[in-house]
């Protein structure tokens, strides 16, 4: 969640995207919602999407792309252009196609990174994530991690990454639970987020941050 | 929500980047506005990317999953994410039942050289089975079924009281039909990998062994699996059992429930561990039988070596 930091305008508060001004910052959290706290998670929830939906077009700075994204559309909030309450997204949305297209634009002027269907790649190497070793940090992380979380969570998450009949395993899992095989899917992929956060406060508290 | 019915078929297309323009800024406005949307675009983000972890892809797939999902920093914690839990899920997989190695069909033929090697493995294998037959026929009176082998080398025996044993000829990967396989069941391909790494153990006093008495488990460089085999012949194979593998550190893994196996060289338990979970050291295995007390052997690992 943002919030308004107590020291003046030199110090933009937590959360606010550098290049805006506190007063339009604002202003796009009222059109947000009322209530400031509630307009900070739904700020909070945009630009984590929005980062998303950069990484997965393929950008290389997804971050600076949401935050950008953000800057317009406070920008032409403050100019007077007003959200429609009922879908405050559609604005984002269509800025962000925007931005990304921009994007591609003067990718293909400087860099020429484009492929023949206009996807643009990252300037990268392939990756190559080792195989997990048994010291490996990571897999401790991960069991001191699979142990806080209920038996529930765990048996559900682990039964679900079961490589044994995989298919069948998630099909007999989402019928015994009494839901459909993408609410299965969405379900572990909550208890997975847990994981995720947890395991990188525990690769911190270990010293091998996460990439 | 406003869910559809093809969703997830359309996140796939969108994730790989085969979705013509105009429908995937469309989904893009649906996945700003539709949390729950958006949570299944991640899942099935993490489902591709286990995926192509566990080598279920095709290849021209598994390329462009790990070009456009695996390649940012970000990317490539969630496949060293999904990694570690598919290590981890499939390790407490064999908790109650036995995993029989080799249980997965790739999507695709594995290249030629892990056929090789499995050939090799299983030609070995023959050799030590032929070796172990002709053994015991020229000392009939062993009585003991302990033996400790790895896929590359025989190795040092526990000290028992019996004579020296003859080793036990490990199975071939496939020689073990899955338990939950029905008589209609089409038999799966091995897993394109080397084969597990086997340790057989017995429960015997080793008062006056040293070190060079504790049972190895070698793992060479590539092995996936490990497969812990310990005699049953004492213990009532009507109950089931539980056993701990540790180490200083605490449990490296636990199986419950486990039955009573036949293998060809007797009644066993067989504890299917992924081979990551060994790091080089001294192991215990201990073993309870429902109302029992436990019983423990311990064993070593050792890395690298082929």
């Amino acid at each position: 969640m943002t919030r308004r930091g107590g020291d003046g305008e030199d110090t933009p508060p937590p959360g606010k995207p550098p290049g805006l001004t506190r007063e339009s910052f604002d202003v796009l959290l009222a059109q947000l919602d009322p209530d400031r706290e509630r307009a900070g998670e739904r700020y909070e929830v945009i630009r984590r999407k929005l980062i998303r939906l950069f990484e997965w077009r393929g950008c290389a700075a997804p971050e600076d792309l949401a935050d950008e994204t953000i800057n317009r559309v406070a920008r032409r909030i403050a100019e007077g252009v007003e959200l429609h309450s009922a879908d405050p997204y559609g604005y984002f949305c269509g800025v962000a196609h925007l931005l990304f297209k921009e994007v591609l634009r003067r990718t293909a002027r400087e860099h020429r990174a484009l492929d023949g269907s206009g996807e643009m790649l990252f300037p990268t190497a392939l990756p190559v994530v080792p195989d997990d070793e048994p010291d490996d940090p990571r897999l401790h992380c991960l069991r001191e991690c699979l142990a806080a979380l209920t038996n529930d969570q765990r048996d559900l998450v682990l039964q679900y990454h079961q490589g044994e009949s995989n298919i069948r395993h998630r099909k007999a899992l989402s019928q015994k639970l009494g839901i459909p095989m993408n609410a299965l899917r969405i379900r572990v992929h909550r208890v997975r987020r847990k994981l995720e956060d947890c395991l990188d406060g525990c690769l911190h508290r270990r010293g091998t941050p996460p990439p | 929500m406003n869910r559809e019915p093809k969703d997830d078929e359309l996140l796939r297309s969108y994730l790989l980047g085969d979705l013509p323009g105009e429908d995937a800024d469309r989904l893009e406005g649906r996945l700003l506005a539709d949390d729950d949307l958006f949570d299944l675009a991640e899942a099935v983000e993490a489902d591709l990317l286990a995926a192509l972890d566990r080598g279920e892809l095709a290849p021209a797939e598994g390329e462009r999953v790990r070009r456009r999902l695996a390649t940012s920093p970000r990317g490539q914690g969630r496949l060293a994410l999904a990694r570690s839990l598919n290590a981890v899920a499939d390790e407490t997989a064999g908790a109650g039942k036995v995993l029989p190695f080799g249980r997965r069909a790739p999507a695709f033929p594995p290249p030629a050289i892990h056929w090789i090697a499995l050939a090799a493995s299983l030609l070995m294998l023959t050799g030590l089975g032929w070796f172990a037959w002709q053994h015991r026929e020229q000392a009939p009176g062993a009585t003991s079924r302990v033996a400790v082998q790895t896929p590359a080398a025989p190795l040092a025996l526990p000290q028992v009281a019996a004579p020296a044993p003859a080793p036990v000829p490990a199975k071939p990967p496939v020689s073990r039909t899955p338990p939950d396989s029905g008589p209609g069941t089409t038999p799966k391909a091995p897993r394109p990998s080397v084969a597990p790494a086997v340790l057989a153990l017995s429960f015997v006093t080793t008062r006056d062994a040293g070190a060079e008495a504790v049972p190895q488990l070698r793992l060479p460089p590539g092995t996936r699996r490990a497969e812990i085999q310990v005699d049953a012949g004492d213990l009532d194979d009507t109950k089931t059992f539980s056993v701990v593998i540790r180490n200083e550190q605490g449990t490296v893994a636990q199986k419950d429930g486990l039955k009573v196996t036949r293998l060809d060289w007797g009644p066993a338990l067989v504890v299917d561990v992924s081979a990551r979970l060994f790091a080089p050291g001294r192991y215990e295995v201990a073993v309870t039988g429902e109302g029992e007390s436990e019983r423990s052997q311990v064993f070593e690992v050792v890395r690298g070596t082929t």
